[in-house]
């Protein structure tokens, strides 16, 4: 006979457990991975440990892993803000774009001749004004008539992504480099507003991440707005009766999970590709994968941080799997499974399962 | 001649439409059961991916549009299990199913010695009517010139809008989405219903990816689909989760973009990218101008997205 199971409600879920869940849905999904990667007659053993070595193994790889988790730890805080006052905005790649847009105008207006002390700061910052102002579009109506901010921010995604491209394929804008006439690129910014880089690759924008990562969680531990922001994630209406400005706070989230992102695309501008190239900044996904840091580290800022460079180590080591035999394409699927795997777990935090004391007897009644 | 290459523009619009009827009609199902899949860019690629296999491997492209629906099919059941049995965050799980739809049929793509990817399309789904119809002026092009494919989805649309409105089934596929509770004390199956609108959504996503690779493309590469899922989620919108009016809708979509070339050949200086912000940018105005009217989602199902709890009733 079936073990009858029944589904029980707990209280409140401890941390401990929350930790303890978390990382067995990490193991889950590895394992669950691990299927397809033996289905193609690969060994996962040797392309977990393929991850690992291409992303610690060499000096040169690890300074690779750091670039690529700078904005990743953004793009997961700026979901992280959203996601725990229950706004699930999807919204991060079209801010990533404006903020993109918004740091390369700001470094080409100021030209060359400055020095990189402020000129990279304010760079930084235009990233961040840009994608705020564009996550105010939908922060505002969301606050007032209530407007689905999921679809908001995805069609806002689609209208950002067309305005990248407009800037430099379908116009001679002030983003567009006119000196080339080959494919349509962007203007390189000047060499005051790239992040300074030491210890070779290695560059200060993972610094930047970190400290706001820190600065964060301090924020949301301990300042009254984090407070407040915790008890709207619970209830939005325990919010208004305890006479929190629930509309106010909704737009600052909004706006601050649209700065976050913003300046993950300045830090793009900054570091990676010193030029609007809008191929280049679309692909890497990163306000999607944003969300499985978010997710993996049980959005907690401190967690991020962690969780960030180990997904930066397994999607940077796309090249090196190919070179033993397995479809780079086994990463992002890896990335989705994990995802999955967080998501579902999540059931544990606030049901166990046991097993039913004894078979209840046929009901005479018709069902219901 | 520039009549002639607005009836060709709007042929393609149709033809370049029909993976998104398919997807989004699919999508408004699972939708209208309260559950929101935003997983649809997954399923379209799971099932062009497979579609197209078996298109080659077989040279019938019906076995491969089988195969595709039953592999969208077999990935939205993947956030049925999450999102309806352990009542998982939708929002999350369905980026995720994107995730790994992207990678999974990248993955499937790459397999073997003989990769899907590299692979010559071997069947096709040709136009139904050959010459009579198909020669008149002016409908000839536009209405019959079509493979079944476009037949099809005008007639799958036609049967969700006849099923969602005009049954007992549809009408219990709709308490579902409105009042999960009250529809359960009516004595309906809340997990059984939506586990099977997500499951046909996720089919019908996996046609529409099908369509891509056997009739547009006729090959495959990774990432085929270029944001087309997503396309039919914002597209649920736009047909206020109406089967018909998606018609309408995923044509218009398909006419603006497919409009900014015919711009480009008669030489109008309107952007092409400008020209495709358009109808997100409408969108997004019925959107936030509907939820100001009725302070809430519009004529969303009341229960999109939220998990329903049988022990909070």
């Amino acid at each position: 006979m079936i073990p009858r199971i029944a589904v029980e409600q707990r209280v409140v879920p401890s941390g401990g457990r929350r930790s303890a869940i978390l990382a067995c849905s990490i193991l889950v999904g590895l394992l669950a991975g691990s299927l397809p990667i033996l289905l193609s007659g690969s060994n996962p053993w040797d392309v977990y440990r393929e991850i690992v070595s291409s992303t610690l193994g060499s000096v040169r790889s690890f300074h690779e892993t750091l670039r690529a988790t700078t904005p990743l730890i953004l793009t997961a805080l700026a979901a992280a803000v959203a996601f725990r006052m229950r706004l699930y905005t999807i919204g991060a790649e079209g801010q990533l774009y404006i903020g993109a847009i918004a740091a390369s105008g700001a470094a080409l207006a100021m030209g060359e001749g400055h020095s990189g002390i402020y000129v990279v700061p304010l760079t930084l910052l235009a990233g961040a004004a840009g994608g705020a102002l564009w996550a105010l579009v939908i922060a505002v109506p969301r606050a007032y008539y209530g407007t689905d901010e999921v679809v908001g921010t995805l069609m806002l995604n689609f209208i950002a992504l067309h305005i990248m491209n407009w800037l430099i394929f379908g116009s001679v804008s002030y983003w567009r480099d006119r000196q080339n006439l080959g494919f349509p690129g962007g203007k390189l910014i000047p060499e005051s507003a790239r992040l300074h880089q030491f210890w070779g690759r290695a560059d200060i924008g993972i610094f930047v991440a970190v400290v706001t990562a820190v600065a964060l969680w301090l924020y949301l531990r301990w300042s009254p707005r984090g407070f407040e922001w915790r008890v709207i994630g619970d209830s939005d209406r325990a919010a208004a009766y305890a006479g929190m400005n629930v509309r106010r706070q909704v737009i600052v989230g909004l706006a601050l999970s649209g700065a976050l992102a913003g300046a993950a695309g300045a830090t793009q501008i900054a570091s990676v590709t010193y030029a609007l190239e809008p191929r280049a900044i679309e692909a890497g996904g990163l306000g999607f994968t944003g969300i499985v840091v978010a997710a993996v580290a049980g959005l907690n800022p401190r967690v991020i941080v962690p969780a960030a460079f180990v997904i930066a180590g397994i999607t940077t080591s796309g090249p090196s799997l190919s070179q033993i035999g397995v479809s780079p394409a086994t990463i992002i699927a890896l990335e989705g499974v994990l995802l999955l795997c967080v998501a579902g777990g999540q059931f544990f935090h606030h049901f166990t399962l046991r097993r039913a004391p004894a078979a209840p007897a046929p009901d005479p009644t018709p069902a219901r | 001649m520039n009549d002639t290459i607005l009836i060709q523009s709007i042929a393609v619009a149709i033809v370049a439409g029909t993976p998104l009827v398919l997807a989004g009609t699919g999508e408004i199902l699972a939708q209208r059961s309260g559950v929101l899949n935003l997983g649809v860019e997954g399923m379209m690629l799971m099932g062009a991916v497979t579609g197209f296999w078996a298109t080659t491997e077989t040279a019938s492209p019906w076995a491969g549009l089988a195969l595709a629906m039953a592999a969208g099919a077999l990935t939205a059941m993947i956030h049925g299990v999450l999102a309806i049995g352990l009542r998982a965050n939708q929002i999350v799980c369905g980026i995720g199913l994107v995730i790994l739809g992207t990678g999974a049929s990248r993955f499937i793509g790459d397999l073997g010695d003989d990769p899907v990817a590299l692979r010559p399309g071997r069947g096709t789904f040709d136009p139904l009517l050959e010459g009579g119809l198909a020669d008149l002026a002016l409908v000839g092009p536009i209405l019959f010139s079509h493979d079944a494919i476009v037949y099809l989805s005008w007639g799958f649309a036609a049967a969700a809008s006849a099923y969602t409105f005009r049954t007992r089934r549809g009408m219990e596929l709709r308490a579902v989405g409105n009042n999960p509770a009250a529809a359960d004390s009516a004595g309906i199956n809340v997990a059984r219903t939506r586990f099977l609108h997500v499951a046909i959504g996720g089919g019908a996503a996996g046609a529409g990816g099908a369509y891509m690779t056997l009739a547009l493309f006729n090959s495959w590469s990774a990432g085929i689909t270029a944001g087309a899922g997503w396309l039919a989620v914002v597209l649920v919108i736009f047909a206020s989760w109406r089967p018909w009016r998606m018609l309408v809708a995923a044509y218009t979509l398909g006419a603006v973009s497919s409009l900014g070339f015919t711009f480009q050949l008669l030489g109008v200086g309107v952007p092409r990218e400008l020209l495709s912000m358009l109808p997100f940018i409408a969108t997004l105005l019925v959107l936030v101008v509907t939820s100001a009217a009725d302070s809430g989602r519009g004529s969303a199902p009341s229960a999109l997205a939220a998990p329903y709890f049988r022990e909070r009733r």
